[in-house]
């Protein structure tokens, strides 16, 4: 018998679902929805779940949202930037009234309603979230496919290049404490096209609630993509995150993970390598404090030959904070001449922050290159004593060498309108950390 | 300005110097000079305040601007705050902190220090710009993170900008020549002997004596074991050079 997340009024809110939903939607949901029941909360006896419990952050009653109103809207618009084209979801719902104006959209971009267009029978993205794949967190992604009432669904075309920074922005508002949200995105790059996508999930609430995330991205071939996914929950919130990237030949992805909020966060980010020549960047940093606990599972499957990948996550833990890192790279035997580096660097704040890391390399080709390594330390007696020796204080040679730690990742990434948003964010944590 | 007696020091326990006795008056150059293991690159970062190392006696008298100052026991960012500057044989690669940011958070910590106002970002940026020009640097590197993936050439040349900079009144060169070739020996020699007046003093640590061709030393030490076994003039370093070590510490 497995443990069953309790949802208040699940019997109703399935029924309307399914009765707004068109036939292949509503057997989907079905069929999910039944998975779910089977594989119930994972526990620590699963290996994929051994350092993360879900015992404290789940085991409650939820409730379902039933509003989709936007409370905090100043806050919101503090955050967004009127440069990007904003598409912003109000607990898992796209919110029409104001921000961007999707209606009028630079050539080459559509976004519309992911619920409409799975009803469309766009065969493409039905096929594409049908799949399950090898990190996925399988009981947490069928939950979401069974219940999510909506998401943005953004369309580029072929050799469209899109200036402006896409952001969509999954806002939880104006929810009672314990509800569970489900967003949810699917993301199409055309051929040659060339964009830059920033997914937030965010709060401005101080409520207690669970986000169980679904975002799919299809890169045709020869695109150049930028995506990058911040974590920014509330400090109450459980986020529960499955991302999934198909990159076609030739194409070019620079994908960035920043988990910042949230009480309990767990994101399965894997990519997959389907073309030849593909080339990859997957960084990610974590960024904690207090009680917080961070957990990545991240997957990069290579699959065609001549792949360049690279991975860099870095996570700085403050207080009593814990950060696991569990992260896959799978070269397939046809996979040849790639070229593949992981590392995960850690800073330990807190004496009494953890981190639980596992690199690992599974190669089954016999041409490539492919290092990796993990480090967990405290800031090196050398490095401090170099600062003091310039003449500054042991206290602000910490924070300057806190913030090298952090900006040396944060500066990976290309785009301003990410790096300055991510920057604000630490700035608001790690207030110490500025210059 | 300075005045080592009797400096008893070492690591982890075991004694690495034994009794050094030294004085440097305002707007000497010192070389001190000695084979591999003699505690050169010891008595530096006693100097400077290496918390590894622990003294056990003596004192490490330092006068500046008329007050008398024990070293020992300062925190390391005071003594450098109070003019003492140590150039590092590795300088510590710092990834993340563009050098300008580094400069100016050390330039103003002796500005706060002295009571005077600290600079801005734009007027630094200038200050910057002008002394790396003098060292022939490349202003490029004024954005990248302090040494990082800099050649050996380049890191003790940053060395010596930094020196620049906060314009010590007592500098301690860590080997600053080994590993350089020649042209660059001579860029880090002209810095320093750019940087020399009657008010400053300048120690020399350096196992060869090449480096003395370009920076004339007014008294060379030869430390063997921990302590100091002869003090000459400059010619002391061509006779070394010519003679090796040997004949001194027999």
């Amino acid at each position: 018998m497995v443990d069953q997340m309790k949802i208040e009024g699940l019997e109703l809110y399935r029924s309307k679902l399914e009765n707004a939903s068109g036939a292949w939607l509503k057997t989907f949901r079905q069929r999910c929805f039944g998975q779910w029941i089977e594989a119930g909360i994972p526990t620590i006896k699963d290996e994929e779940w051994k350092y993360t419990s879900l015992t404290d952050g789940l085991d409650r009653s939820f409730q379902l949202p039933s509003r989709h109103q936007l409370i905090e809207e100043k806050q919101l618009l503090d955050y967004l930037d009127n440069k990007d084209i904003n598409v912003v979801l109000v607990n898992g719902v796209l919110w029409k009234e104001g921000f961007s104006d999707l209606k009028h959209l630079p050539q080459g971009l559509t976004v519309s309603s992911l619920h409409t267009a799975l009803d469309h029978n766009n065969a493409e993205i039905q096929e594409t979230v049908s799949k399950l794949t090898a990190n996925d967190t399988k009981a947490f992604l069928w939950l979401n496919q069974a219940l999510f009432l909506d998401g943005a669904f953004i369309q580029v075309s072929p050799e469209a290049v899109i200036e402006p920074l896409v952001h969509i922005i999954h806002v939880t508002s104006g929810i009672t404490d314990d509800t569970v949200v489900f967003p949810r995105s699917f993301i199409s790059v055309g051929e040659a096209a060339k964009v830059n996508i920033l997914e937030s999930h965010i709060c401005f609430e101080p409520v207690r609630y669970f986000s169980n995330a679904v975002s799919d991205m299809k890169v045709a071939s020869d695109a150049e993509v930028g995506y990058c996914k911040v974590q920014a929950e509330g400090h109450q919130a459980v986020h529960i995150g499955t991302t999934r990237i198909w990159q076609e030949k030739g194409s070019l992805l620079d994908a960035f993970s920043f988990n910042y909020g949230g009480q309990l966060s767990r994101h399965n980010f894997s990519i997959f390598l389907k073309g030849g020549q593909a080339r990859t960047i997957m960084n990610g940093l974590y960024a904690i404090d207090g009680s917080q606990h961070v957990d990545n599972h991240t997957l990069l499957d290579i699959q065609q030959p001549d792949c360049t990948c690279s991975q860099l996550y870095k996570g700085l833990l403050n207080d009593k904070s814990r950060a696991v890192f569990n992260g896959k790279i799978y070269v397939h035997p046809q996979a040849q001449q790639t070229n593949a580096y992981q590392l995960n660097k850690h800073l330990l704040l807190g004496i009494e922050a953890r981190v639980d890391t596992k690199p690992q390399l599974e190669i089954f080709a016999d041409d490539v290159k492919c290092t990796h390594g993990a480090t967990i330390g405290q800031l090196s007696p050398e490095e401090i004593f170099y600062l003091q020796s310039r003449c500054i204080n042991q206290k602000l040679a910490i924070e300057l060498l806190s913030k090298g730690f952090i900006d040396d990742i944060i500066n990976t990434i290309k785009t301003d309108a990410v790096r300055v948003k991510l920057s604000r964010l630490l700035l608001k944590k790690f207030p110490e950390v500025k210059l | 300005m300075l005045e080592i007696k009797d400096l008893h020091a070492g690591i982890e326990g075991k004694e690495i110097l034994k009794g050094i006795n030294l004085k440097v008056n305002a707007g000497e150059v010192h070389a001190i000079m000695g084979p591999n293991g003699s505690g050169k690159s010891t008595l530096s970062k006693v100097i400077a305040g290496h918390p590894q190392y622990t003294v056990t006696s003596g004192v490490i008298e330092y006068e500046v601007n008329f007050k008398k100052l024990n070293l020992v026991g300062m925190e390391p960012d005071l003594r450098a705050r109070e003019g003492v500057f140590m150039a590092f044989q590795y300088p510590v690669e710092i990834p993340g902190i563009p050098s300008s940011v580094f400069l100016r958070a050390a330039f103003n910590a002796i500005c706060r220090h002295q009571g005077a106002p600290e600079m801005d970002p734009i007027d630094f940026d200038q200050y910057l710009r002008g002394k790396m020009k003098l060292l022939s640097m490349d202003e490029k590197n004024i954005d990248r993170p302090v040494n990082v993936d800099f050649s050996g050439g380049e890191k003790k040349r940053n060395e010596v900008l930094q020196m620049a900079i906060l314009n010590p009144r007592l500098a301690v060169m860590d080997e600053t020549d080994s590993g350089l070739d020649i042209d660059s020996m001579k860029i880090v020699a002209e810095g320093v002997n750019k940087l020399r007046r009657p008010d400053n003093a300048v120690i020399l640590i350096t196992h060869y004596q090449r480096l003395l061709n370009y920076i004339q030393p007014d008294f060379v030490h030869i430390l063997y074991n921990g302590k100091i076994v002869r003090s000459e003039g400059k010619e002391l370093a061509q006779e070394v050079e010519n003679r090796g070590y040997d004949w001194l510490i027999k």
